[in-house]
């Protein structure tokens, strides 16, 4: 598959040129504040302390990354020994009455599936009706 | 008020608020490495692949199976020409385009009318509006596609999205998979803060489930279903806030697989105003409430093993942000009452910073990793730096008040569109 095929829809809308200096002035300022905190949080922190907050990340990295190959090897050798599922669902398409439970009136499902506009409402007796127009 | 400063001071030597403060503090980083590590080993071994395994892994089956685009519109007059032009040029050899149309009251149905007249697009007309989960039950026994891709009617897909959905549907038991929803609207600081969240949060996060074996959510706005699961679980149900939801637990319960493909591209408009933001997010929340309601005992059987890590994830997400609710707000009140707040600094600490800087690095590597698939996410990348200062507050604050909602609410009959369009 071609990952630098054009996309339909990739023009994105943007905004004027002056909103969009306003929110990268308002990005900046944010980052500026987030290192600025840093900056301010950094020399008053222990040394232990930032080394067992590293420390605990790491493992739980190591312990992730470690379940979840494990976890896939698991299911690999699942499909290896059982191989891939097979067994199609046949479940007949029997539709009489709708999400509601109202009876579904119809001229028959083909003429539905053939026809360019279908027309569904509802009438007194809570009966949903479906034409098609022929075509 | 004297009682209220002890009561608070109580609080806040008791074992519930340090319980509450050790997960507020530590499950953002620990969940940000989980799924950052999860979804690294998703991308090496499903999307690291040269030509000719791509190739083998996206042919299409012979003979190619007939999809049904099916598009619910509900006044939707502004959008679905681009979305029926861009429908239009899939490259798919079998396919049909079905509107339908939940009784609009604007132009939706004329602008839909010259497709139909031209025999392009299909229409099915509701004259009563009943929401999104009932058209789409009204629709599909008229489809003729045993795929269905369903789409939101203001979103533009690229045209290579069904090659990019359709092989999956080899495997017999692949009940839906779900795409990769961009952001195109790009025009409030709102709106590309939910760029980065679609990109980092949801892109990582499926990555992540499927690794796992089950995802929490197809992406209603793209999502390719197998009828005959449709059947098998009964369709959709029209009282869930989240239909989309609703049906990816159904359908796994079911012993349903559902997959994410990151290669199918479709173009979302995004809500552009806090109002906007707050209504959809509302409606997720509530549904989110409704679906462990109504499938909470998964969490219990064994049978359901598999779904445990994404449901208990659900469960802890929901917990953490009742924990940001709760203690942001003891402590906003401690400092108004001049009380400094055990556990908490008006400037973050260490820890905080930790905090924040895993979240923008999993937001990073979210758009590292969906880089790829769209190129002009790059320069958007820096306005994460604002996701933990402004949206965690806001998401944790809709989840907190509004999942209970849908968790002990009675259910509607029928949940109706409330879809802001501009």
């Amino acid at each position: 598959m071609n990952r630098e095929a054009g996309r339909a829809g990739a023009d994105p809308k943007r905004c004027g040129s002056t909103r969009e200096g306003l929110h990268a002035l308002i990005v900046v300022c944010t980052w500026v504040l987030f290192f600025y905190w840093w900056s301010c949080v950094l020399p008053t922190t222990l040394l232990s302390d930032a080394a067992w907050a590293i420390l605990a990340i790491l493992v739980v990295s190591v312990c992730t990354v470690v379940l979840t190959l494990g976890w896939v090897r698991y299911n690999l050798g699942i499909y290896r020994r059982k191989g891939p599922r097979r067994r199609n669902l046949d479940v007949p398409e029997h539709f009489t009455v709708d999400g509601l439970g109202r009876d579904l009136v119809h001229t028959g499902w083909e003429a539905q599936r053939a026809s360019r506009l279908i027309t569904v409402s509802v009438d007194g007796e809570n009966r949903k009706t479906l034409s098609a127009r022929e075509g | 008020m004297d009682q209220v400063i002890a009561g608070m001071v109580f609080f806040q030597h008791t074992t519930l608020y340090w319980v509450m403060l050790t997960y507020f503090g530590f499950y953002p980083v620990f969940s940000a490495v989980v799924w950052v590590t999860t979804s690294i080993i998703y991308f090496f071994r499903k999307e690291r692949m040269g030509e000719e395994e791509d190739a083998t892994l996206y042919a299409l089956p012979e003979p190619p199976p007939m999809v049904s685009v099916l598009i619910p519109a509900y006044c939707e007059e502004k959008g679905i020409e681009a979305t029926l032009e861009a429908a239009m040029r899939i490259d798919y050899p079998r396919f049909e385009i079905v509107v339908v149309d939940d009784g609009s009251t604007d132009e939706t149905v004329a602008r839909v009318m010259p497709y139909v007249e031209r025999g392009a697009v299909r229409l099915v007309r509701k004259t009563m509006n009943e929401g999104k989960a009932m058209a789409l039950n009204d629709a599909l026994p008229c489809l003729n596609g045993e795929i269905i891709l369903a789409l939101d009617a203001d979103a533009v897909v690229d045209f290579g999205i069904l090659r990019a959905l359709v092989p999956h549907f080899s495997s017999a038991r692949v009940a839906a998979v779900t795409g990769n929803p961009r952001v195109s609207n790009r025009r409030t600081l709102l709106s590309k803060i939910q760029l980065i969240e679609f990109t980092s949060v949801v892109g990582l996060l499926r990555r992540a489930q499927r690794v796992w074996g089950r995802i929490q959510t197809v992406s209603g706005v793209v999502v390719a279903f197998r009828k005959q699961a449709l059947l098998d679980v009964g369709l959709f149900d029209p009282s869930m806030a989240t239909e989309d939801i609703d049906m990816s637990w159904r359908l796994q319960k079911r012993f349903w697989d559902i997959r994410y493909e990151p290669k199918a591209l479709v173009w979302m408009q995004v809500p552009e105003t806090l109002r906007g933001l707050w209504r959809q997010r509302r409606r997720w929340a509530v549904g989110l409430g409704q679906v462990l309601r109504r499938h909470g005992g998964i969490l219990f059987h064994q049978k359901n093993l598999r779904f445990w890590p994404v449901a208990y994830e659900a469960i802890l997400s929901i917990l953490w942000s009742a924990c940001f609710v709760i203690l942001t707000s003891l402590w906003i009140l401690s400092y108004s009452m001049g009380i400094h707040p055990i556990g908490a600094y008006p400037i973050p600490n260490f820890w905080g910073m930790i905090i924040a800087t895993t979240c923008i690095a999993q937001l990073t590597v979210g758009v590292v990793l969906d880089r790829h698939y769209d190129r002009s996410i790059r320069p958007y990348a820096a306005v994460a730096v604002l996701y933990p200062a402004i949206y965690w507050a806001l998401m944790s604050t809709i989840t907190f008040f509004f999942t209970p909602i849908g968790f002990f609410r009675r259910r509607p009959k029928i949940t109706l569109w409330k879809t802001e369009r501009k």
